[in-house]
């Protein structure tokens, strides 16, 4: 994908007029006029793919190290497996903690975080609100 | 719910549940009081603990 910045050719007016046009295609063939609404939309999903691209290569790097220390009997099997926590909405997690309370008789602090992946502190947030709202309670 | 910040806080509990980037937890058991055998080690970087406690749903009558 290319993109190229069209300026006004016309004699006397300032080069970066409100005529400045930015038009998106192939390096060698034709190219379509966007507007900035376009653009933002077209950098978001190119910081989007890059940051899945990254974070794919971190956990990669991440493995294959935890192979290594296995191997040289630095860690057990098992042991350091990557967890990728979750960022979900508030409202999102907090029906998710509800929906996994109601499988089970009664979870810990570290289990819901752990089977959820999400945040420990911000499962403990949620959970103090989910206990002002008396919807969970502490079990005995 | 409360969070302690301040060098010297410490915090006290059955089972506490920890978040940090780097655990070092020597293999060497310490003889504690009665007897109980203890671990001791350190957490670092961006460690979050909390004094853990179960939870369950409340079910509407």
């Amino acid at each position: 994908m290319a993109v190229r910045i069209v300026y006004p050719q016309e004699e006397g007016k300032d080069e970066r007029s409100q005529d400045t046009t930015i038009e998106v295609g192939s390096v060698t063939g034709t190219y379509q006029r966007i507007d900035f609404s376009q653009i933002v939309y077209l950098f978001a999903e190119m910081v989007r793919e890059e940051v899945r691209a990254m974070e794919a290569r971190m956990i990669e790097r991440i493995d294959r190290r935890i192979d290594e220390l296995v191997e040289r009997g630095n860690l057990e099997e098992g042991e350091g497996e990557v967890i990728v926590l979750r960022t979900i909405p508030r409202e999102q997690a907090k029906k998710e903690i509800l929906d996994l309370l109601d499988k089970y008789d009664k979870l810990y602090y570290g289990d819901i975080a752990e089977q959820l992946r999400l945040d420990l502190e911000q499962v403990v947030e949620i959970v103090g609100e989910l206990e002002k709202e008396g919807k969970i309670e502490e079990a005995k | 719910m409360v969070t302690l910040f301040n060098k010297g806080d410490g915090i006290k509990g059955e089972k506490i549940t920890v978040q940090c980037r780097k655990p070092n937890f020597g293999k060497r058991p310490i003889s504690g009081t009665s007897r109980h055998k203890l671990q001791r080690g350190s957490l670092e970087g961006s460690v979050y603990c909390v004094i853990d406690k179960p939870i369950r749903s409340k079910k509407e009558n």
